[in-house]
């Protein structure tokens, strides 16, 4: 990543003053032996390829296709997740929160950005901004509405505030119209934004 | 590349507009993943917790959103990063200081 093609031959780009700290951490890091350049590699590339809401939606659709899976993850989310294989940091603490068609989840981390890293990847800009972490607190259909999801008034807005204590990911409804459809074939419908909240699952168009 | 730059001036420009975008990259500059790298390296090996970065993580952003400044998301996490260092003893910062000297360009060295 730092071999750039189009720079090496010419003066070294200027770097934004981050850029350079966060360049003068790793070398420091480097020199005194406590990191190689290819653990930080391999970490990058693992959340960026690997680690990502995929996860999740497996969890997601193993638990309308298993009632008793369903029950243990809504009691101990953590070790129902850790079955599946994930689990890590920001993988602790895990609670799953269902949506019914009475009551709708949304996530959010008022104080920073606590997200369930191993089922959802790293979160998006907008969890981690300022606008999404005050505002869905304080009205939370509004900003609902901002994403696309008009909940009628019958139905119970439910806020959640991760923290370290406590990381929370939302079970979303099961789409009607999706009977007939496999676990793997149900996973590809759920989205990462349906399992913060800030959407719902479509029914399959077909 | 445009895109990612059209989402940087969308934030700039909307402060208070909740970006979202679905399939949108986790990072916007390679800095910021190694930044990342670092910290979850660092606390593999053993260094430190990671409710301790958390806890640094959190200072820093309600810092910045106290006043009101533009810090990014991955500029809190440096600087949290930096700060435990410092705290744990994993570093001077006179030593990160030297290093990132060392990696100015030539025309800066001059001020």
């Amino acid at each position: 990543m730092s071999d750039d093609p189009i720079n090496s031959h010419h003066h070294p780009p200027v770097l934004s003053p981050a850029a350079l700290r966060a360049k003068a951490i790793e070398a420091l890091l480097l020199e005194k032996g406590l990191l190689a350049s290819d653990a930080i590699d391999r970490i990058v590339e693992i959340y960026e390829k690997d680690v990502g809401p995929l996860n999740g939606a497996k969890v997601v659709a193993r638990a309308w296709c298993d009632p008793t899976y369903k029950r243990r993850l809504l009691k101990d989310a953590t070790a129902a997740i850790a079955e599946l294989g994930f689990g890590g940091i920001q993988g602790e603490h895990m609670t799953v929160v269902e949506n019914t068609p009475k009551v709708h989840n949304v996530v959010c981390c008022t104080l920073c950005s606590c997200y369930p890293w191993p089922v959802l990847g790293l979160p998006p800009a907008w969890y981690k901004s300022i606008a999404y972490r005050a505002r869905i607190v304080r009205e939370p259909r509004v900003v609902l509405r901002e994403f696309g999801l008009d909940l009628p008034k019958s139905v119970e807005v439910r806020v959640w505030d991760s923290s370290a204590e406590m990381r929370y990911l939302v079970l979303p409804e099961r789409p009607p119209g999706t009977a007939e459809m496999s676990e793997m074939e149900l996973a590809s419908l759920v989205t990462r934004d349906s399992m913060i909240g800030v959407a719902r699952i479509e029914a399959p168009s077909r | 590349m445009n895109r990612i730059a059209n989402r940087i001036a969308a934030d700039i420009n909307c402060p208070a507009a909740i970006p979202r975008r679905n399939g949108e990259p986790v990072f916007r500059e390679p800095w910021e993943s190694r930044v990342f790298g670092m910290a979850v390296a660092l606390c593999e090996r053993g260094l430190y917790d990671w409710d301790e970065f958390r806890e640094r993580l959190i200072g820093e952003i309600s810092s910045a959103d106290a006043h009101g400044d533009t810090s990014t998301y991955y500029e809190c996490f440096l600087a949290a990063l930096e700060h435990l260092m410092l705290d744990k003893g994993i570093c001077l910062r006179e030593e990160i200081d030297r290093y990132a000297t060392a990696h100015l360009p030539d025309e800066d060295h001059e001020h």
